[in-house]
């Protein structure tokens, strides 16, 4: 995916910009003296980075400077043209007004203007946010993110100003590690899976520490008492039974003969409803092992044949797919869902238990219901009974509550030495990774760790050392160090200097690792060469046009002062073709937005 | 398949699933595969049995694609009025 | 009639009469097992309790026998039962049997039950037959129609308990699982069962002669309703039931099968009922699945007929 086109609804204010496939410059030219000394322009350079942000659907933040100069945006609509993986194109429309309703429209070539394009001719048009993520995120088709949307790794290809602090946590990320570290062991090719869990299970070990609180709180008393008192409930229970048994049947025999019949009837009934529901679960529990036997598809090319033909006969002349095309859709479809299959499955069998337990109970009742015989002289009985039964409830149920509250204690402390070994586990498995990763030179962690030092040499003639390695807590812990003449780690000072080129040398070696694969392959940044003598600008800016040239779209704004200095006296740095957008400082017409600053 | 029988209800035959399900994603443009499957299976009895064939069906008028990477199903069609 | 007898088995059927002639002469009485000649008699040595009655009962050997027919509204005097001129008549083949019984002294009475109608005039005729042919007194022979068993199981309502019997009206469960069985077994005889009447027509046969064809006797099809109609919605909703689609293409097939082999030029005399009967018997004979579940079979193949996929092509009347 890379970016195409920008453009808006009003185009005296918001010039198009057209972005190449390779280079990209946005160079902001300080024309006024007065205004050489200053540290910020205003002109907008940066403001395109979020305006890309804004229509790669971030989600509407009244402090956004759209937002929040309401009353100088709210005619705008934004629209963004991008190339997909596949070389066709999709065109995102977002507007200031109603900026959670979103339209998108795929088309076949580029630069197309969808300013005036008719409500009805948008494939999907003023869709809510939520869906339209989904939409877009089905359309790039970026399966390398996979569990995870574009949105996760965004901050990667768009850094801000904010983002340049930390190569690797971006400023969306400040909070919890939970929510940034398994997405970025997942692009650097760590198996993100076992992080995931492993943040889950902690959180599972905490939930459950309070609950065990809780309930030590509210209930002294030790686990050896549970025994004994499973003991006496057990005696107790039996007599209830007992006693119960006999006030039912009792209960029962004093009805008249119209309520047994009504009694079988509708235990019939029950059964005859349990019974269908049995058989439809058992054949669907049949269908799902098939399929999960032959690790084989779903469905039956013999009944899509038939599908096929009968559409045909029915629907002539609006068939719009053949018959192979149908196969591959329906394969698609039914690839992998074995896990959501053995799902399925689970829930199948426990219902089935249900089902059949209850089954097992209504039959016995039946049959008694259906050969009840008469007693006599059992009044006196019943009476009694009635009235013991009484306090062996009240027996019972304080028991039954102490009982539960040890029960609970118990299970919590089991599961919690379960929790925590599965941790254990979890951790020796993520070190494992982690040294496989590290040792394995083909592995894509140790591509991206060579691109990284490949640049920061070629940029500033020192190693650099990209670091993955588990912490104390069993974290993943990443590190980007400069490295001395004699490869050791310097003062972290180099370190903050070059920061911003360490965040963009990272960024460049990520995607130069997923150039092949399905991943964005843009990047944004901002203000790249600031701070950078005039050599290492120099060499900089080879590494990007190499990038470039490998495929990747890079876009970097600059400040003329910060120039690399030109290698040829009668040629400029830049062609004519790569630089997309000047700003200047000389009046309006020279901003991003041509109006007043705000 | 598609034609109803004698012996079938009309609530539970592939027309109608599709319809349900042509219903449902126009409203939503596009949705989970699974999360789709689970309202079917709410809405008729045997809708699971009924899903894949009808999905089916919906792709040969080329009113649906099926979009992998997030195991979605997105409406395709046209917006008049069906 | 408060059981439906030619909905049970054999083998449930020997069990009941075994179970009341435990009542009618004693407890001793052994059950029905092979003699050496393959037939199945039950057979009781001693002095009766109550029959013919307490006052005069029979003593020596009792021979039982138990004759059970599939067949609904079937007597004794129809030709497969009991016919002088015939030599292959159920009777017809068990007089050798008790005629060397009584020659060897191993047979002072004999009894005959089974589960069809027995006229009074039928019953002497029968009794006479017998008392001549094997040499037994009249009054030594006891035949047993349906009308007295009813009689008999009224009198002894524990019998019926004992043998497990389900009244007629009895509540049937109708599980899919069992409906499933049915079809893949009808499916599995389809092709085997004979033409059911003769050869299938060569020329279209008028509507007129096509409704003449559904003669199901009033008495028949009302008994049928009566007990049957209830249960069609369970089949309809099973056919209908997606996942159930292949069973619905089997039931078809099986339709068309049986409607090919009943819906041909049949002889006007010949009511519907019977041709169903017939199937019916043909059915339980050749599948251990169909025997097993009489009465569901039944309810199937009056569904077939009750929603015209057998049978007559109008719409099928209530009344």
């Amino acid at each position: 995916m890379k970016l195409s086109k920008l453009y808006s609804n009003k185009p005296e204010c918001f010039q198009d910009i057209i972005f190449e496939s390779g280079l990209n410059v946005v160079l902001a030219e300080i024309r006024l003296p007065e205004n050489k000394k200053k540290d910020t322009h205003n002109l907008g350079k940066t403001t395109l980075g979020h305006l890309l942000n804004f229509l790669l659907l971030a989600k509407k933040n009244p402090k956004f400077f759209l937002f929040k100069h309401l009353d100088l945006f709210r005619e705008f609509i934004f629209f963004l043209e991008l190339e997909l993986l596949d070389g066709s194109y999709i065109t995102i429309r977002r507007g200031v007004q109603n900026a959670t309703k979103i339209s998108f429209k795929k088309h076949e070539f580029a630069q197309q203007n969808f300013v005036d394009l008719a409500e009805d001719t948008w494939d999907h048009h003023d869709v809510p946010f939520e869906r339209s993520l989904s939409i877009l995120d089905a359309l790039l088709d970026l399966r390398s993110l996979k569990p995870w949307t574009f949105r996760k790794g965004i901050g990667y290809q768009l850094r801000s100003q904010d983002d340049y602090r930390d190569v690797f946590q971006l400023r969306k990320f400040m909070g919890k590690h939970a929510d940034w570290k398994p997405f970025l062991s997942h692009i650097t090719g760590f198996n993100a899976d076992q992080i995931t869990s492993y943040y889950e299970k902690e959180k599972q070990i905490d939930d459950k520490k309070k609950q065990e609180q809780i309930i030590q709180n509210e209930f002294g008393g030790s686990l050896e008492d549970i025994s004994k008192i499973e003991g006496i409930i057990l005696l107790k229970q039996k007599e209830l039974e007992k006693k119960q048994a006999f006030l039912d049947a009792f209960d029962f025999r004093s009805q008249d003969k119209e309520h047994t019949e009504q009694l079988v009837n509708m235990i019939d009934e029950r059964i005859a409803t349990l019974n269908a529901e049995r058989y439809s679960l058992q054949k669907n529990q049949k269908k799902i092992k098939d399929s999960l036997k032959e690790e084989q598809i779903l469905f039956h090319p013999d009944d899509a044949e038939r599908l096929f033909k009968e559409s045909g006969i029915l629907f002539a002349g609006q068939i719009k797919k053949d018959f192979q095309q149908l196969i591959a859709f329906n394969r698609a479809i039914t690839d992998e869902r074995c896990a959501y299959l053995q799902e399925e499955l689970g829930e199948i069998d426990d219902r089935l238990k249900e089902v059949n337990a209850e089954l097992d109970t209504l039959g016995k009742q039946r049959s008694e219901t259906l050969s009840f015989l008469n007693e006599t002289n059992v009044f006196n009985k019943y009476k009694k009974f009635s009235n013991e039964l009484i306090t062996l409830k009240a027996d019972l149920s304080s028991l039954e509550r102490q009982r539960d509250s040890l029960r609970r204690l118990q299970e919590l402390r089991t599961s919690l030495r379960r929790i925590k070994e599965k941790l254990e586990h979890l951790q020796s498995d993520i070190e494992l990774d982690v040294e496989q990763q590290n040792a394995d030179p083909t592995c894509l962690f140790s591509s991206i760790r060579l691109f990284f030092n490949e640049i920061i040499e070629e940029v500033i003639d020192r190693k650099a050392l990209l670091n993955v390695a588990l912490n104390r807590e069993g974290h993943l812990e990443f590190k980007d160090e400069i490295l001395d003449e004699s490869g050791n780690a310097t003062s972290a000072d180099s370190g903050t200097t070059y920061k911003k080129l360490l965040c963009t040398a990272f960024d460049l070696a990520v995607l130069r690792a997923y150039l092949d694969k399905k991943f964005p392959h843009f990047v944004f940044h901002d203000g790249v060469f600031e701070s950078l003598d005039d050599r290492k600008k120099e060499n900089l800016l080879n590494v990007i046009r190499r990038y470039s040239d490998l495929g990747i779209q890079v876009i970097i704004t600059l400040i003329d002062s910060d120039l690399p200095p030109k290698s040829d006296r009668n040629k400029e740095v830049f062609g004519e073709q790569e630089i997309i957008l000047t700003l200047h400082d000389e009046n309006e017409q020279g901003r991003l937005f041509k109006m007043a600053s705000w | 398949m598609l034609r109803p029988t004698k012996h079938s209800h009309p609530d539970r035959t592939v027309i109608n699933v599709s319809l349900l399900l042509l219903d449902y994603l126009k409203k939503y443009r596009i949705e989970e595969y699974g999360k789709l499957r689970r309202k079917i299976k709410e809405k008729t009895v045997g809708g699971d049995v009924l899903f894949l064939p009808a999905l089916s069906f919906l792709y040969l008028l080329g009113l649906v694609e099926y979009r992998p990477k997030t195991d979605a199903v997105e409406y395709t069609g046209p917006d008049e009025a069906v | 009639m408060k059981y439906a007898y030619e909905d049970l088995s054999d083998e449930q059927f020997e069990q009941l009469i075994v179970f009341l002639c435990q009542r009618l002469l004693g407890i001793s009485v052994q059950g029905f097992a092979k003699g050496p000649d393959g037939g199945r008699d039950a057979k009781f040595v001693g002095t009766a309790e109550l029959h013919p009655s307490r006052t005069a009962p029979w003593s020596g050997t009792t021979i039982i026998q138990a004759k059970h027919t599939n067949g609904y509204n079937r007597n004794f005097s129809e030709p497969d039962f009991y016919s002088v001129k015939s030599m292959t008549s159920v009777l017809a083949k068990e007089i050798p049997r008790i005629k060397k019984l009584r020659l060897n002294k191993q047979l002072d009475h004999y009894m005959l039950f089974s589960n069809r109608r027995l006229a009074g005039n039928a019953e002497s005729e029968i009794r006479y037959y017998i008392s001549t042919q094997c040499n037994i007194k009249q009054e030594s022979i006891y035949l047993c129609g349906l009308e007295q068993l009813e009689n008999w199981l009224k009198t002894f309502p524990d019998v019926p308990r004992l043998a497990d019997l389900d009244p007629v009206d009895s509540p049937l469960i109708v599980s899919p699982d069992d409906l499933s069985d049915i079809i893949q077994a009808l499916a599995r005889q389809k092709n085997t069962l004979p033409n059911i009447i003769d050869d299938p027509p060569i020329q279209r046969i008028s509507y007129e002669e096509k409704n003449k064809i559904n003669q199901m006797s009033v008495e028949y099809a009302k008994a049928q309703r009566k007990r049957y109609l209830k249960e069609t919605p369970i089949i309809r909703t099973f056919l209908a039931a997606p996942e159930n689609m292949d069973l619905l293409r089997m039931y078809e097939s099986v339709v068309e099968e049986f409607q090919l082999k009943i819906i041909t030029k049949r002889k006007d005399y010949q009511a519907f009922d019977e041709v169903l009967e017939y199937l019916v018997d043909l059915l339980f004979h050749r599948d251990p699945i169909l025997r097993g579940h009489k009465r569901l079979t039944r309810i199937m193949l009056f569904y077939m007929y009750w929603s015209c996929d057998i049978g007559e092509l109008g719409d099928a009347e209530t009344d």
